[in-house]
């Protein structure tokens, strides 16, 4: 901008080329790396596995266009009932963690009480955690109390693995995710508009449901967007405390063994353009980009 | 003030009120909805175990209620049923299920839940045994396992014990070569699903296309390059073959220890290349042609893999075994897991899953039956082995102990885990 | 509470006083208690359970003796190398893939900067398992990409194999992780004064020093958040190396799943996951020290 500056070396203009020309190809590229496996799902969920026609069991190689997966999506055993016991446990997951996440987003950020600082510890350990230690650990906690000595102990048994178990699990690790999202929103909260509404005679509860909870429902969408989608795809957690009862996810990595149907792909493109219209709606609405 | 407030605060209470009446509502419905049934919803509900774990079985077995309870939690392996759905036959059946499960389902009136789950007798045993050991319900009605692994399960007290009277097809059409069996001599506990061999699986295609010669012997495997071949994660079976395949008869009472040891030390250079152990996840490794040449279970590929996929009786001979139906103790739904087992011993049924699956069929005289389903096989020798195969086939399911336990030592350290 | 119509504001503040030294516990309670229960009480049980011997049908002993652990390091040293090895060259990766892409997003971006970022983060709307599945379509022995090098162009032997090696598993880990390397880098980069760059300038610093000495040093916080939200998970991983690997690219994620789940040997499988456990923690205080900043929690 100033006139001070010194005449590019060759190095500078070398830099300054690259920049300019490798540096958006090379992004170019790196995206598309990204996006590769959601266009080969896209386009293999097209793909003909018939077995009456010699096509075998597994969509791995391209045979035929067939719109009999999209045309039957539900249709290999046990999918549908996979698919609605992940959506089911998803939404309970994502009220219960946000909830609970809320409300220790708000004490944390609102008040100063003593042991601040551990509290905001307990709920990094989580997210630093490696999902199999976190997994597995609940895995042996939950078989733990089906065996002596804490099976004839007041501790309830949970056990054996089912519906609950995967419930409390995901509960477990969505709130940390839902406390970091709520409190990144609440900091930039202004205290003075509540001030304000108790000025004008408003009590607490008044306060908090007219002003403070309009102003921080953006917060609380985005974290429990965060939770529904960490839940529903969630494998490793769900597969050490799942037992016999499927989530979509444990009954993909079941099923691949035998055959491929080209439904998980329908799913998979279900999934993927529903959360992309989501996005996008959320952007239009506002008309600003979500952060 | 007061009036103040009181405008502010009263819509405000009506508006909770309804608030809060709304998510009540939307709580209770949607715990109405949670999904699956039976024993694995509620945490800690023991169903009925009858036993404390550990403890002998009852002397004569409890008279079974005769309601027919479900959805039946049906665990077996991979392609041994008639898995034949079709998308041409999307109107009658949805591509992934089965003939006779429809049938039973439509005899009964009951659902079934039928999944291939079981990859290896040890992973799948391994899942329910906390539960076994807790005498807890371990979410299973029926499983299908092996014989060593089923005398296992049944000496430590972990199946239900059968109502004879529920079962009159088992009892009256059950194969005499299967009946006696050591370690359960009055089919209390268990009846046979199918008898099978292990043997060489090989693709015609990959074979032509890089100039192998087809193979007829096991030493034929060792010549594929190994990170092209598989053998199987079920330790008998792949011990088994590589003692014929040295010239060992696989005997449990003659093998020992140092033979056990020769069989490593073969395996094992293959292993450092690239051998894998699987189980019945073969098929996908043929489907996506990453392998040339596995050993295999006689029935997989001629029922679900591609048509140059071919299974050899290697000239040494093949392994033996059975498979066999038990109910895990706690199951739910016995009386509909035995209506089960008694329906795929009606000899319809059990030629039209041996037509299928390509096993050895424990029911009496289906020959005929197979004949008029699909003309030609029953000259087939994975329905019916001829005497030759017969005599060449070798058992090596029961190990005594120490002997096992070199050997799994042995194989945890080929398979890596 | 007490009744909707309150008093005088006065009573009000002091009512809200009294109630507000709890307010902070009450509100936490639900919430904190829940992680105690599930997260803390259950590495604790783990930890005992590390320290105990026995197997599942006998029962277990607490005896506090440290077999576990020697045994399990002993015997599976192997995978936890293989987990250092993949996670360590898989975080590397996403850092020289995702520096750039981030650098470009951030500073190149101008209208298309959300378009990107949402094209970057797109890879979550689908399920990581089938991500997985369609790499194990791509780097099929006969698949798009060896397929052609093989047979068309003739340049590779025909029995190559990539997927049940090294390569693919960390290919799998490196394209899973991408994504949560580029973020953090994004959003430090993207808070950058750019007048501190054109300060540089003004003091006759080149392109590549003003890069060097300020642009990277002030990137470092995402740096650190990117490479612990690739390494952490990574180390972790089994479904990469059982999905794209064989068992001789098996990490410590197959064994200890390995260990609880079909030989139900739970003081070994405690062991080993709280070996890993602490040894994330100690790479993670190591590197954060490493690279001068405290930024651990938010």
């Amino acid at each position: 901008m100033t006139t001070l500056r010194t005449k590019p070396s060759p190095t500078g203009r070398l830099m300054r080329a690259f920049e300019r020309r490798a540096l958006p190809v090379f992004t170019v590229l790196a995206i598309g790396y990204l996006l590769v496996p959601i266009v080969v799902m896209f386009v293999f969920s097209f793909n003909r596995v018939d077995q009456t026609l010699g096509d075998g069991k597994f969509n791995y190689q391209w045979h035929a266009f067939s719109l009999e997966a999209w045309l039957h999506p539900l249709d290999w055993p046990g999918l549908g009932d996979s698919l609605y016991a992940s959506l089911w446990i998803a939404v309970m997951s994502t009220i219960a963690a946000t909830i609970l996440g809320t409300l220790i987003g708000l004490a944390l950020t609102r008040y100063a009480f003593k042991g601040r600082g551990a509290i905001n510890s307990l709920i990094f350990l989580p997210m630093a955690t490696p999902e199999l230690v976190m997994g597995s650990s609940l895995g042996i906690m939950f078989v733990a109390t089906a065996l002596p000595p804490l099976r004839d102990s007041p501790v309830p048994t949970l056990f054996p693995f089912g519906i609950s178990t995967i419930l409390i699990a995901h509960i477990m690790f969505n709130i940390s995710y839902v406390v970091v999202t709520v409190k990144a929103r609440l900091a930039g909260f202004d205290r003075r508009l509540e001030e304000a509404a108790m000025d004008l005679g408003a009590n607490e509860w008044t306060t908090f449901w007219r002003v403070t909870f309009p102003l921080i429902f953006p917060g609380i969408m985005a974290a429990a967007l965060l939770a529904f989608s960490l839940s529903i795809d969630d494998f490793i957690i769900t597969s050490f405390v799942s037992g016999t009862q499927n989530t979509f996810p444990i009954w993909v990595y079941g099923i691949i063994r035998n055959a491929l149907p080209p439904q998980i792909n329908v799913i998979g493109s279900i999934i993927f353009l529903v959360a992309v219209l989501a996005v996008a709606s959320s952007t239009l609405r506002t008309g600003r980009p979500p952060r | 003030m007061n009036e103040f407030e009181k405008k502010i605060t009263a819509p405000v209470s009506r508006r909770v009120f309804i608030h809060g009446a709304g998510l009540a509502g939307a709580a209770a419905f949607l715990a109405a909805c949670a999904p699956g049934g039976g024993a694995t919803t509620a945490p800690g509900a023991t169903v009925t175990p009858t036993t404390a774990p550990g403890a002998t079985p009852a002397p004569t077995p409890e008279p079974t209620p005769k309601t027919i309870s479900g959805p039946l939690k049906f665990a077996n392996w991979t392609a041994y049923i008639d898995l034949v759905g079709a998308a041409s036959d999307a109107g009658e059946y949805s591509p992934g299920s089965s003939p006779a499960i429809e049938a039973f389902k439509q005899k009964y009136g009951v659902e079934v839940d039928y999944e291939e789950k079981i990859d290896d007798n040890n992973s799948f045993i391994a899942t329910i045994k906390p539960a076994l050991v807790a005498g807890l319900a371990t979410g299973w009605d029926l499983i299908v396992i092996t014989d060593w692994m089923a005398a296992k399960v049944i000496a430590s007290g972990w199946a239900e014990k059968l109502d004879q009277k529920n079962v009159p097809n088992c009892v009256a059409n059950l194969r005499d070569p299967l009946k006696n069996q050591v370690w359960d001599p009055g089919n209390d506990y268990h009846y046979s699903w199918q008898s099978g061999m292990t043997g060489i699986g090989y693709n015609t295609t990959a074979y032509k296309e890089n100039g192998l010669a087809d193979p007829t012997k096991l030493a034929d495997l060792w010549k594929v390059p190994p990170n092209k071949l598989t053998f199987l994660s079920e330790s008998r079976d792949t011990f088994g073959l590589a003692l014929l395949k040295l010239g060992i008869k696989a005997d449990p009472a003659t093998v020992t220890d140092a033979d056990l040891q020769k069989v490593y030390d073969d395996i094992k250079p293959l292993v450092d290349k690239g051998l894998r152990f699987t189980g019945n996840d073969y098929l996908q490794d043929f489907g996506q042609k990453k392998v040339w040449a596995a050993m295999v279970w006689s029935g997989d590929l001629a029922s679900s893999a591609g048509e140059d996929d071919v299974f050899v009786f290697p000239e040494e001979g093949t392994m033996i075994w059975t498979d066999n139906m038990l109910i895990p103790k706690g199951a739910a739904n016995k009386y509909t897991a035995e209506l089960m087992m008694d329906f795929v011993y009606e000899p319809e049924i059990a030629a039209s899953i041996a037509d299928w699956i390509y096993y050895v069929s424990p029911v009496k005289g289906i020959g005929d039956l197979i004949k008029e389903l699909d003309p030609g096989a029953e000259e087939n020798p994975l329905l019916f082995p001829t005497d030759e195969i017969v005599a060449k086939q070798q058992n090596f399911q029961f190990l005594p102990e120490a002997l096992e336990s070199k050997m799994n030592e042995l194989f945890a350290d080929l398979s890596g885990l | 509470m007490s009744g909707a119509a309150s008093g005088s504001p006065r009573r009000l503040r002091a009512w809200r006083n009294r109630l507000g030294g709890a307010t902070p516990y009450i509100l936490l309670a639900p919430g904190i208690l829940w992680l105690l229960a599930f997260y803390i009480v259950p590495v604790g049980q783990m930890f005992l359970f590390s320290v105990s011997t026995g197997k599942l049908e006998t029962g277990f002993q607490l005896t506090f003796g440290l077999d576990a652990y020697t045994n399990s390091l002993t015997r599976y040293g192997e995978q936890f190398g293989h987990s250092l090895l993949y996670g360590g060259i898989a975080t590397t990766l996403t850092l020289l893939i995702g520096f750039p892409v981030a650098y470009t997003i951030a500073f190149r971006g101008g209208r298309y900067k959300n378009l990107l970022l949402f094209l970057v983060i797109a890879p979550f709307f689908t399920s990581f398992l089938i991500r997985t599945i369609s790499w194990k379509i791509l780097l099929g022995d006969e698949g798009p990409l060896l397929g052609p090098l093989k047979h068309v162009l003739g340049i590779i032997p025909a029995d190559t194999s990539l997927i049940s090696t090294p390569i693919a598993v960390i290919a799998g880990l490196t394209y899973n992780f991408l994504p949560f390397m580029i973020l953090p880098l994004y959003v430090a980069l993207e808070k950058i004064d750019l007048r501190l760059i054109e300060a540089a300038y003004d003091l006759y610093a080149s392109r590549w020093e003003a890069f060097r000495r300020v642009t990277l040093p002030l990137a470092l916080p995402g740096v650190f958040a990117g490479t612990l939200l690739t390494f952490i998970p990574s180390m972790g991983d089994f479904v990469n190396a059982q999905l794209l690997g064989s068992p001789k690219t098996a990490m410590i994620g197959n064994v200890i799943q390995n260990q609880f789940l079909i030989q139900n040997d739970y003081p070994t499988a405690a062991a080993l996951s709280f070996v890993l456990m602490i040894g994330i923690l100690v790479t993670v205080l190591a590197y954060a020290r490493f690279l001068g900043t405290e930024q651990l929690t938010g």
